[in-house]
């Protein structure tokens, strides 16, 4: 959970910071950082539900770290990667709420 | 504020356009790559196809698929999630959990329904 | 240091009680329903067959296994684990002086239920807490000098019975048996996988080349050897809680931190459910 903030934090620091360089000397610079970090807010923000649930994926939390790190379009791509599986993990949480053996003996 | 909607909406595009020459690097897969792959659609994880080398054997044969599903969309909907015909299924959602692409589902169906 | 002798009097007093401590009605219902499960599903197999895995399913892997075990891969990390557990502390003390009953007896007296802790404890964390106890740097609980200990707790409690209490009445210990319970049951990852679902639903059947284990049994081997650990890294010993973790990334869940609610939980259900069955010592798997 640290780890996770601290990421989280990181990522806002080196976008943001980016953003206003890259704002002053071309816009479409700017645009997609600005992008990416509305991305990866959104996937961020559906991740922490799922991990809230206690049911998140695998790779959630790699293709965010993938996205912040390729930047621009692909970030904006990566990221809504991301934001897909978290809802698919949410949907799992409530899915499985009320799962035991009943299905499995014989 | 216009101008930010703008310029990310230029970003949405882009990346769709970023996101289609990678999926077309994926698509020179066949549906047969597609459905033998490990990382991707691993049939032969829990089927026998034929042509696979040791296959599992939780899931039935993939055998005589067109007279199993004689509509071929009940065969990719199963594929895309085979939970809705029972929530217990060991097979998982490749549609819906997006394990898959949309067109790699096609392909993956096109290919096990000629089985 | 009168304190310490206290501490560890009621410790072996509380240990004492939840050893004599009453079975919840509710988990041995559990434990007989899963049970009979794998005995009905696999006829002509009695309890302690199960603690053989994938071997007790086919032939031919049973004769691969005993191969391996006429000459274990594992025996010098065994002693080694034997000489860590009795070579004293900065301090003098040894690791038995944390616990309660002879050596033999300490990996089937986990994990238990403590009630001065208010959770389930299991033997590695039980470890963990002693070397702070006395002074000693933390270790990990997944692999290494950790694992060839409990490895030889293990190997010396060959033959002992499985026995782990949620004791009745304490509804504490219930919800944290039924968070384990839970765990066992729920589909996780992209993959939508349970543990049920390959180890109960399809235990015996092949994942591509690999015949999946039942889940009953799956403790009395545990740390384990594996071939694949020791091809990656060196070093095949690991914990249960170090296997769960593979389990999980398998299925494409991520990991819980190991000695944490969920996974030790988890290690209470799944422990429980092989109750009755034979340490079968520290054992070979691919």
């Amino acid at each position: 959970m640290k780890k996770l903030l601290t990421i989280t934090l990181t990522v806002f620091a080196i976008s943001s910071a980016n953003a206003g360089v890259a704002l002053s000397s071309s816009q479409n610079w700017g645009a997609s950082n600005n992008a990416c970090v509305v991305a990866l807010d959104a996937a961020n923000a559906e991740n922490k539900k799922a991990i809230k649930a206690d049911f998140e994926w695998r790779d959630t939390g790699k293709l965010m770290k993938k996205a912040k790190k390729a930047g621009g379009a692909k970030c904006v791509a990566l990221a809504g990667q991301a934001k897909a599986q978290a809802i698919g993990a949410q949907q799992q949480a409530k899915d499985q709420a009320k799962t035991g053996p009943r299905n499995h003996f014989m | 504020m216009k101008k930010t909607i703008s310029s990310i909406s230029a970003v949405v595009t882009l990346a769709a356009l970023f996101v289609m020459p990678m999926e077309a690097g994926a698509k020179e897969m066949s549906g047969k790559d597609l459905a033998f792959n490990r990382k991707l659609g691993n049939c032969l994880g829990c089927h026998a196809i034929d042509g696979g080398t040791q296959p599992g054997n939780i899931g039935p044969p993939l055998v005589a698929m067109k007279a199993r599903f004689p509509d071929k969309a009940v065969l990719r909907a199963q594929i895309w999630d085979a939970t809705v015909k029972n929530p217990n299924s060991m097979m998982p959602p490749f549609g819906r959990h997006k394990a898959l692409s949309e067109s790699q589902i096609d392909k993956i169906t096109d290919y096990i329904h000629s089985l | 240091m009168k304190k310490l002798i206290a501490t560890f009097a009621t410790a072996a007093l509380l240990s004492t009680a939840a050893m004599s401590a009453q079975q919840s009605t509710e988990v041995q219902a559990d434990i007989d329903a899963f049970q009979n499960h794998f005995l009905k599903a696999f006829p002509g197999k009695s309890l302690n067959d199960f603690a053989d895995g994938p071997y007790a399913m086919s032939e031919d892997k049973m004769m691969q296994f005993e191969a391996v075990m006429e000459m274990p891969p594992f025996e010098d990390l065994v002693n080694k684990g034997e000489k860590l557990w009795k070579t004293p502390f900065a301090n003098g003390k040894t690791y038995s002086s944390c616990f309660s009953g002879s050596d033999e007896t300490l990996r089937v007296q986990f994990p238990h239920w403590s009630d001065k802790k208010g959770k389930f404890v299991t033997l590695e964390q039980s470890i963990v807490d002693c070397r702070k106890a006395n002074g000693e740097k933390k270790m990990g609980t997944g692999k290494g000098k950790l694992a060839y200990m409990s490895a030889y707790l293990t190997t010396i409690a060959e033959g002992q019975k499985i026995s782990v209490i949620v004791p009745n009445g304490n509804a504490k210990a219930l919800a944290a048996y039924n968070q384990g319970k839970k765990e066992f049951y729920a589909k996780r990852g992209q993959l939508n996988l349970s543990c049920a679902n390959c180890h109960v639903d399809a235990a015996g059947q092949r994942v591509r080349g690999n015949t999946l284990s039942p889940a009953l049994g799956h403790i009395t081997h545990f740390p384990v050897w594996r071939g694949k650990w020791a091809k990656k890294k060196g070093d095949g010993f690991g914990t249960i809680q170090r296997r769960y973790g593979g389990c999980n990334k398998q299925v494409r869940a991520k990991p819980r931190k190991r000695q944490k609610a969920q996974y030790t939980n988890l290690e209470v259900f799944h422990t429980a459910m092989s109750n009755g069955m034979k340490i079968s010592g520290t054992a070979y798997r691919e």
